[in-house]
């Protein structure tokens, strides 16, 4: 940018700033009557509740009653925080976690969520290597699997682990291969329930790498959440 | 003042960075007004600013959002205009990344490629890939998390490099 536009600017900002000075003494005039109005309406609003909660506390059959809302309200609060976030992959967490008092119920899984924490699993591993390839929080394939066991079931962690990585004297480095074959929310897909606890991503992928296969990320609910159980594929070639 | 000693010093400090970064994100030379934009609205909300991070990918965001806006604008105007672009006469020759910068033809068809993936995509492609910023501050500028920075990092070299090559074959 040149000189002459970066002085212009600077003008422009003090003048602003300027501006800004000069017009604060009505600023500071609103400031108090909106604290005003706020304090106000605090002062009814406590005054609302103490009525309230004396009236309820002459009701003799509140006690049920009080045990239904904070079940309601500890659903609404965890909708609440479902819908405030933004995507997160917490969402999956949350479901798991509002199964107070019913360890029968599984709730189902958000697929996108736990496909895209399972990528993010492994990339934060392979991402933290140095230009050697040296993994930097792990330094033995049974320390990676166990970490890796946190969004996937042992057997396919250990299979990640095999494929991709690999342990010398000094640590574990990264294979220098190409990468698992990711799910991904830009292509059509399928979730086909196989039981309570089992369910079945379905998508079809072609590139030059794997052909023209159809994935199958298979998740399953262990311990209180959503895991990659297993993933499978199977060739399209032959058919298109 | 405070306030015009801060803004003063991050303007010198930073308005550079901003520039350039809004010469690759907007495709166009022409951000002076924007660079300006950032900063006033950096002098509104200065006062939300936490001191732990850092100004310059605060400045960043902000400028990207400004960006944003004024590309949204420029589309409608465009699209309300009953003649193409390309019939109206032009002021001067209009600059883009590829002639600020003299980018050589890989460069410039490297660029021109990112210009054309989803916005997310050519968000952290140009801050990861041509800015060269951490992943930190990255995240701290698209207000991602670090493996979301990761993710679609990884993604976004991926699609580039599949068009690419079909570009090439």
């Amino acid at each position: 940018m040149d000189e002459q536009s970066k002085e212009q600017i600077v003008l422009n900002l003090h003048e602003d700033i300027q501006k800004n000075a000069n017009n604060s003494p009505k600023r500071s005039v609103v400031f108090m009557k909106k604290l005003t109005f706020g304090a106000v309406n605090a002062a009814i609003l406590i005054i609302l509740t103490i009525v309230l909660f004396n009236e309820v506390d002459f009701n003799q059959n509140t006690t049920p009653l009080d045990e239904k809302r904070s079940y309601t309200e500890g659903q609404q609060a965890s909708n609440k925080q479902t819908d405030t976030d933004n995507g997160d992959s917490r969402d999956y967490i949350e479901n798991t976690e509002n199964t107070e008092g019913q360890t029968d119920s599984v709730p189902e899984p958000h697929s996108e969520n736990v496909l895209e924490q399972f990528e993010i699993t492994y990339w934060e591993v392979v991402e933290s290597a140095n230009s050697d390839g040296k993994v930097k929080d792990f330094d033995s394939k049974k320390a990676l699997t166990g970490h890796f066991m946190r969004i996937m079931s042992p057997e396919l962690a250990r299979w990640h682990v095999e494929t991709y990585f690999k342990e010398e004297d000094d640590g574990l480095y990264v294979i220098p291969t190409d990468s698992p074959t990711f799910f991904t929310e830009e292509k059509p897909y399928e979730v086909e329930k196989v039981d309570q606890r089992k369910y079945k991503v379905i998508q079809e992928r072609q590139n030059e790498m794997i052909g023209h296969v159809k994935m199958i990320y298979i998740l399953s609910f262990k311990e209180d959440k959503w895991i990659v159980e297993a993933i499978a594929s199977e060739d399209l070639e032959e058919e298109s | 003042m405070l306030e015009k000693e801060v803004i003063t010093e991050w303007f010198n400090k930073y308005s550079d960075e901003v520039y350039n970064f809004l010469i690759y994100y907007t495709g166009s030379a022409d951000v002076d007004d924007i660079v300006q934009e950032t900063f006033m609205k950096a002098l509104n909300r200065i006062d939300s600013f936490k001191r732990e991070a850092s100004p310059k990918t605060w400045l960043i965001s902000i400028a990207r959002n400004v960006a944003i806006d004024e590309m949204r604008k420029r589309e409608k105007e465009r699209k309300k205009k009953d003649k193409a672009v390309k019939d109206l006469p032009l002021k001067q020759e209009q600059q883009t990344p590829e002639t600020v910068y003299h980018l050589n033809e890989t460069k410039k068809e490297l660029y021109e490629t990112i210009q054309t993936l989803k916005s997310s995509y050519r968000d952290v492609l140009i801050l990861r890939g041509i800015k060269e910023y951490s992943v930190q501050e990255t995240a701290a500028v698209l207000s991602w998390s670090e493996s979301k920075v990761n993710v679609t990092f990884h993604r976004a070299l991926t699609k580039l490099q599949k068009k690419v090559r079909g570009k090439s074959i």
